[in-house]
Formats: C-alpha cells, structure tokens, sequence
C-alpha cells in the first residue's frame, strides 16, 4: 500500500500516517468498549495505549480475554511502529535517515537491503522469535502460560502490562533478572541485531548507539543500588534495581517492586531514564539513545568552543562525521520533545495531578513508557483521571509515537492549504 | 594564558570588592560597632589578595585572548562568593562554612534565598551588605553579560549587535570603560526614579531604598524578607511590581531610548515578547486560580500578576503561600522560573530571547519537512538570524536542560522530596529563589548539603554554565 505513495509528496505520507494510527486505535478498542461496562473514551484510551505500546490503563480489573487482548493489540502496535520507523519515516524526517540510516552504515550500505518489505520480513521475523523466546524463558522459569504469554507480547512491545493490578506480582529474582535482559534486548536496535548475528558480533560490538544503551543502564544501576546502600536500605535487592531501569530505559514502565521501595533520588534517575528512551529501529519510546548520544557530543564541542571561538565544531558518531542538518534536526527534535512534555504536563495539571506528577506523567506518556507517578513515585494507578487529561495523555502517546514532528506538522496553515495545480 | 595579565584582572576585582564593603564597614561604625572588626577583616584579606597579584601582574602587557576571559569570570566570581563569605563566617557566630557560602552565593547572583529565619534580626550592617551586596552584583551581572559575555559564544551574543560601544574582546579597553558607564548610570538613574516614586507613596527612606534594590536587581532581598511580602498601599505594590518587570527588562533598551533610536527599538522586539509572555502567564495562572476556587476573580488576578511577575523577573518576591496554589499555577510558576527575564538584564533563567529564537526555529524547521528543498530563515526584530547563531541557542538549551537534570539529581540525594528538590533547582538556576514545601520559607531548615547543592546552582545558573564548564574541560588547560 504504502509503496504506492511518492514520498517526495510528505504531505500525504503524514496524513496517511497519523490517520491510520488514529484508525486503528479505534478499531482495536471496539472489544475493550463491547467487553468492559466503561465509557467509550476510555475504552478507546485502553485501544489507543495499547497500540501506541504504551500500555497506561484506566481499570484496574480486566477479565482475561481483555487482558489478552490488550497483550495482542501492544504486540502489534509495537511491529508497526517499528516498520513505520524503518520505512516510512526516515523518508520523511531528515534525522530519521541519520537515525536508522547511521546505524546500518556501520557495516553496510542502505542500498544492500533493497525494500523495505525486506526489512520489515526480517524485523517480523526477529520480533516474534524475540517473543518466542521470552514465553518460553518464562515458562521455563515457572511463570504460569497466561501470564508468560502476555508478559512476553507485552516486553516484546516494551509495552506495560497490568495482570494484577500495580506493578509486578512477587516474582522470583531470577524471572526478574530474565525479564530485565528480555526488556533490555526488546528496546535495542533490531538492525544492529540483524547485523551483527549476519556480520558477526565483534564489528558490530563498538556501535555507539548500543553502548550507550547498556552503560546507561548500568550506570542508573549503580547509582541506585549504591545509594541503597548509603541510606542503609538492605531489602533492595540489585535485581530489582536492575529490572527496573531495564524496564525505564526500554520504556516498558513495568514497576517491580512497590511504590516505597524508591528514593527520590531513584526517581530523578528513573525521569532520566524514561526522557532518554531505547535505542532507534526497536518499538521503545523516548528520546533514543543515538539523538541523545548526538547531543552529548554536541555539548562537549559547544564548552570547548567557548575558548576555541573560531573552531569549527565536527561531531562524529560510529567514526562518521554528522551532517550538518541532521545536526540541526535532532537538536529541534529536542526541543519539540520537551515542549511538548511541557505543554502535556500544562494540560495534566490542570485537573489531574500534583505539579510534579503531571510533569513526570508527562514524561511517561510522551516516551510511550505507561507508568504513572503519584506522588513523586513511579507505580502508581491511574484513576478518576478529568475527559481533558485522558485527551492530554492520549495526544502526548500518539506524539511521542510518531515522533512529534509528525503531528506537529499538522499544525501548519500550509499543510492544509491544497497546493495549486496548473 | 597570559598568567601575569590575569593576576592584574583579579586584583582589580579584588579591590573593587574590598571598595563595596566600604559600605557596610560605615554602617557598622555608625549604627553596630560589633561589627567593626568583622568588615575591616574582610575587607583586608582580599586587598592582602589583591596586592598580592596587582605585584605579580605588575609587568603584565594588556593582551587578552577569550581564554583568559573566560577564566577571569569564572574564578572572579568564585572568588567573590568566597570572599563574600567572610563577613558572614567572622561576625554570625555558629554558621558553618557552607551556610556562609550559600548567603554570600545568593546575595552576589542575586538569587535572593536566605537561611536565616528572620532577617530583622540580623545586625544593621549586614543588612546594609546583603541589599547592596546584591544590587552590586546585579550590576556585575549586567556588565557581564551585556559586555564581556557576548563576546564568548554563548548564544546571547547577537542581538545587542553594536549598540554598546565597545563590545567584544577585539575592540579597546576605554570604548568599554564608556559603556560600563553608560549602563552604570541608566541603572542608577531608573533606581533612583524608583526609590522617588516609593518616597511619594510614604516609605521612609530606608526602606524605600532597600526595596528598591530589591526590585531593580531582580534580587529580592529585602527587609521583608520573612514571611510574605505586604505593601503599605496599592500605589506601592504597582511601583514594586512595575520596577520588577523594568528590572528584567534588557538594558540596551534604555540604552537606545536615551539615544532617540526609535529603529533599533523597533528591532528588537524582546521587551514585546517579554510582555506577551508576562500577559499570557497571569491570565492563565489568574484564570486556574479562579477557576479552582482559590480566591475570587479580583485577587486572582492581583496574585497572579504577583507571583508571575515575581518569577519571570526571577526576583523571587513571596506573595502568597504558593504551595496551596493549585498544581497548574504550581507547575506554570516552575516554567516560568526557568523561562526568566531579558537578556542583557539582571533577571536569570534561559531568558526570552531564547525562547523566542527556539519557538520560532522549530516553526521554520517544521516547515522544512514539508518543503524539503526550501530554505527557511528565522527572522527576529526584521532581521534574519544566522544559522549558526540559532544553532547555539537552540543547544543551549539542551545544555540548560541536562544541567538541571544534573542538578536535580544532586538535589535529590539531600533528603527533599522531589517537588521541593526541583522547584529549589529551577529557583536557584534562574537566580529566582523562593522556594516550596519546606523550602518556603527560607533554607533554614535545609541541611548542608541541600544549601551546597543550591549554592552550585545559583554559580552555574548565573554564569550561564558555559563560563564554568569551559574552565572545567579538559581542553581548556591543555596548551594548543
């Protein structure tokens, strides 16, 4: 279908976009609005948060063929947006091309994948064997069918899944360490996996995006668990800790273990964490490490020029100079990011949280995470939330699912205007 | 590095230091005689400091390069908040050193915090240190970052264009010397405007004077310091309120105004953005706090100008317990602390310039992706901004942003809870500081690592963090 569209016409590819998720959104909360006896916006909430694999949830109890269901429509969501991104956006969005490009640059030409019907095969292909091996890693290690299945379509997704109600149930350490692996390895980049199983895994283990990625993950470890140990909290235990900033970097959202358990100081980190976001080319929401990685150069060339006036800044990502306007892209992508966390975080204060939880919520929706904050601590449930803060949440999802610049091209007169033929 | 020049910069710094506590010394032998000792010993280890370098930069040759700038402000003001320290830790018995640095860091970034619980209580001489200490250092500010500032690239550089005599490092020392004095004396002359006007509505003169080195320096320390801040009529409140928003209002526009150069007015339209920013935010906080019930539609409004007025100037005045405010309002506040005032004034913050830049780039950039092939432009005040210089700004603000994140990490390893770490953040960033929950009422109940924490924060804030972490690169001790 989409191969039909000529990209240099964006408009088109926008609009399609953005109405196709909107359609889908609503098709797939047909069941949740004819099971449950709940209103039709949030019905179409639990339909829209699934697909965008965010997974925030209004109800707390849910029969199990909706839980299931919920399972499915995430999986799904999550293998379209990652086609999306492989395929559709980089056309469209000049940072894209870097994003996904850049990666596969390492080690191959982008012309050596031919259609992207081809790579969309292959990152099917990966997706389910990634979900294959999740269930049966959970199954092995004595999760019941039900739950390892939905916790397998959901991690998949990186898409919060609610059985019990808030958070995790008293899983076993090791489930845990498996579930924070599978989560980690669900929000990489899945070219970086198809290269580096096809090149092999020394010439690609020095991807920069990829090391960002675990160091970060290891770094928040650290941080929380030494800080634990400051304040003399034994219980925490470092699989905990481990999952649960697997589960933030990824943006999962999965909360493992009660909401007390976490300092504030572990909340910052978790903020940053969800801000930051998976890698690029994985259905993980977020900044993207390889946009963040960027930044962190460009900031570095940025202190030196204060003394070096005259020096010409040159950032270099996988031993490649960046161009110039992917530069300029991503650093707007930036800014659009954090506006429009502002603005969402704005509209949730409105009715529906403390100043600060509207703000962390906020972050949560834009990087498709679905955990809530309440009080200042992740793990919360969401309930009595105003008609205004579900639109709010429901519109930073879809943004931060398209990748902002999507929807806010629509606000432009000129994308409305009807170009003139003659 | 030129070493000897720098050393001969620092000196002068010093003893211009040495020459403001001439002020409270006076004050100390006219109304407190305790104190006596206290600012002559001050007052004598930096110009021991000083001596010490003006002989060692004795042969200097006057050749400065940006390097040599950008570590002269850097540890200038360290130094001077160090210095600053002295008084506080020779004549309040029972203050720990950090306790010291955090009132002398506030008062020189004129943040305005205070961990003190009642500031009347405080001798006479140091009242008369803190509201001039910070009204000086509003001045400072101002030089910094109309005159030396723009010419290391920090984003802010570009719109006062050659306005100033003298900018930048390439032109000659006395064409900077005149515009010191240009921007000294509009400074003094609105001050002095304003201390008339509050001697009109009945203030004593004391008072008036304190007051408006409080407002004018976007610093809000003043008499009234404890507790929230109640005027004596509404003639009063309006000159306050009016002083705050001229304070943070860029200083080249009084500049041109004295000029008669109505153009270069018409160009820079940040004083009109600034406004539209100020107008937008009271109505929405006025419109959430009515809509919530928290007061009715008139004092809704008066609150709200209050406090919004009180955070985009970044002179962090409490009018009203703002932790009961709704969470909108809350959370809006916290925006606009980070927002801040004009560039080229005393206000702190990621100022409105940027904004403006920033909004209007994404706009021209979202229209890129539709039109790949066009080239759009960002025009500001009629003119069109070069690449590079929305570049800058537009990386700025992801340096800001990052460093709160920093900050609010740090902040929240003190024991706060986080609503309180990040509005104390943001405050102490944008040299705002007032802050919320426990922090309401002054740091006095915050520990020493939470004033630590603050006390980075009002540094980097104010020195725009690019001064700072330039010194701390690596790079920047490395010979080229």
């Amino acid at each position: 279908m989409l191969t039909d569209i000529t990209f240099s016409n964006s408009k088109s590819a926008i609009l399609t976009v953005v109405l196709g998720s909107l359609l889908l959104a609503l098709l797939v909360s047909v069941p949740f609005a004819l099971c449950g006896d709940v209103a039709l916006l949030d019905a179409f909430f639990e339909g829209f948060s699934a697909l965008t694999t965010t997974g925030t949830t209004t109800s707390a109890v849910m029969c199990d063929g909706l839980i299931l269901w919920r399972s499915i429509v995430q999986w799904f969501g999550g293998i379209v947006f990652i086609v999306l991104f492989v395929a559709v956006l980089p056309r469209i969005i000049k940072s894209h091309m870097f994003v996904f490009n850049q990666e596969l640059g390492v080690v191959a030409n982008w012309r050596l994948l031919p259609e992207w019907q081809d790579i969309s095969k292959i990152f099917l292909a990966m997706y389910a064997g990634l979900t294959a091996i999740i269930f049966a890693g959970m199954m092995l290690l004595g999760v019941d069918a039900f739950g390892a299945l939905n916790y397998a379509l959901g991690i998949a997704a990186t898409a919060k899944v609610d059985l019990y109600g808030a958070g995790l149930p008293a899983l076993t350490a090791p489930v845990k360490i498996f579930m924070g692996l599978a989560m980690l390895v669900a929000g990489g980049n899945y070219a970086f996996y198809y290269f580096a199983c096809r090149n092999g895994f020394k010439k690609t283990v020095k991807d920069c995006e990829f090391c960002t990625y675990l160091s970060l993950v290891v770094i928040a470890t650290v941080l929380i668990v030494l800080q634990c140990l400051y304040l003399g909290k034994w219980e925490t235990s470092w699989t905990d800790v481990f999952c649960q900033c697997c589960s933030f970097l990824s943006t999962t959202g999965m909360v493992v273990s009660d909401s007390g358990t976490w300092t504030s100081f572990g909340n910052v980190v978790f903020m940053f964490l969800l801000f930051v976001g998976g890698c690029a080319g994985s259905a993980a929401g977020g900044l993207k490490i390889c946009r963040f990685v960027v930044l962190l150069k460009q900031f570095n060339w940025d202190v030196r020029a204060v003394f070096h006036p005259k020096m010409v800044a040159g950032v270099d990502y996988n031993g490649k100079k960046v161009n110039n306007s992917v530069l300029t892209n991503i650093t707007f992508y930036f800014c659009a990011y954090v506006l429009t966390v502002v603005v969402v975080a704005l509209c949730l204060a409105i009715y529906d949280f403390a100043a600060l939880d509207a703000f962390l919520n906020a972050v949560a929706c834009v990087s498709n995470s679905g955990v809530v904050f309440v009080g200042g601590v992740a793990g919360g449930t969401l309930t009595g939330v105003s008609v205004l803060g579900k639109v709010a949440m429901m519109v930073g999802m879809l943004m931060g699912r398209l990748e902002i610049f999507m929807i806010l091209v629509l606000l432009l007169p000129e994308f409305w205007q009807v170009s003139k033929r003659w | 590095m030129n070493f000897r020049f720098v050393a001969f910069m620092l000196s002068r710094l010093f003893f211009a230091y040495s020459a403001i506590l001439l002020v409270p010394l006076f004050a100390a032998i006219f109304y407190d005689n305790d104190n006596i000792v206290t600012f002559a010993g001050s007052m004598a280890i930096p110009m021991v400091i000083g001596a010490v370098l003006q002989w060692f930069g004795r042969r200097q040759r006057g050749h400065m390069n940006v390097r040599d700038a950008v570590f002269i402000v850097a540890v200038g003001w360290i130094a001077i908040c160090f210095l600053g320290a002295l008084p506080y830790f020779i004549g309040i018995p029972r203050l720990s050193f950090v306790t010291c640095l955090f009132e002398s860091t506030s008062m020189w970034t004129t943040t305005g915090a205070s961990t003190f619980v009642s500031v009347k209580t405080l001798p006479v001489s140091f009242m008369v240190l803190r509201t001039f200490g910070h009204w000086c250092g509003a001045v400072g500010v101002i030089m910094l970052f109309s005159l030396l500032i723009p010419s290391m690239k920090s984003g802010s550089d570009f719109i006062l264009g050659a306005e100033l005599p003298g900018r930048g490092l390439e032109r000659t020392m006395p064409k900077m010397r005149q515009s010191v004095l240009v921007i000294l004396g509009i400074f003094l002359a609105v001050n002095i405007t304003e201390v008339v006007l509050l001697l009109c509505g009945g203030m004593n003169f004391w008072e008036a004077l304190n007051m408006t080195m409080a407002t004018a320096a976007t610093g809000g320390l003043s008499f009234y310091h404890d507790g929230y801040i109640n005027f004596a009529n509404n003639y009063i409140w309006g000159v306050c309120l009016l002083f705050m928003f001229l304070g943070a209002v860029n200083f080249t526009l009084w500049f041109k105004l004295l000029k008669k150069d109505w153009q270069g007015i018409k160009e820079d339209p940040e004083h009109r953005y600034f406004l539209l920013v100020v107008l937008v935010a009271v109505a929405l906080l006025a419109i959430n706090l009515w809509d919530r019930n928290y007061c009715d539609g008139g004092s809704a409004v008066a609150k709200a100008l209050e406090m919004g007025l009180s955070c985009l100037s970044t002179s962090g005045f409490l009018f009203d317990n703002i932790s009961n405010w709704p969470e909108f309002s809350q959370l809006l506040l916290i925006f606009l602390m980070l927002i801040g005032g004009c560039s080229a004034s005393a206000a702190g913050g990621l100022k409105i310039i940027r904004v403006v830049i920033i909004v209007k780039a994404l706009w021209a950039e979202l229209r890129s992706i539709l039109h790949p092939n066009l080239v759009y432009t960002v025009n500001y005040g009629g003119r069109v901004l070069k690449p590079e210089i929305v570049q800058t700004v537009v990386k700025f603000f992801f340096l800001y942003l990052l460093m709160f994140t920093g900050l609010v990490l740090a902040a929240s390893l003190s024991g706060l809870c986080l609503r309180e770490a990040f509005v104390m953040v943001a405050s102490c960033m944008s040299s705002v500081g007032c802050g919320i929950g426990s922090l309401e009422q002054g740091y006095s109940s915050a520990n020493d690592f939470t004033r630590l924490v603050a006390t980075l924060a009002m540094l980097f804030g104010r020195l725009e963090f690019t001064t700072l972490l330039a010194v701390c690169h690596f790079d920047f001790w490395r010979n080229n």
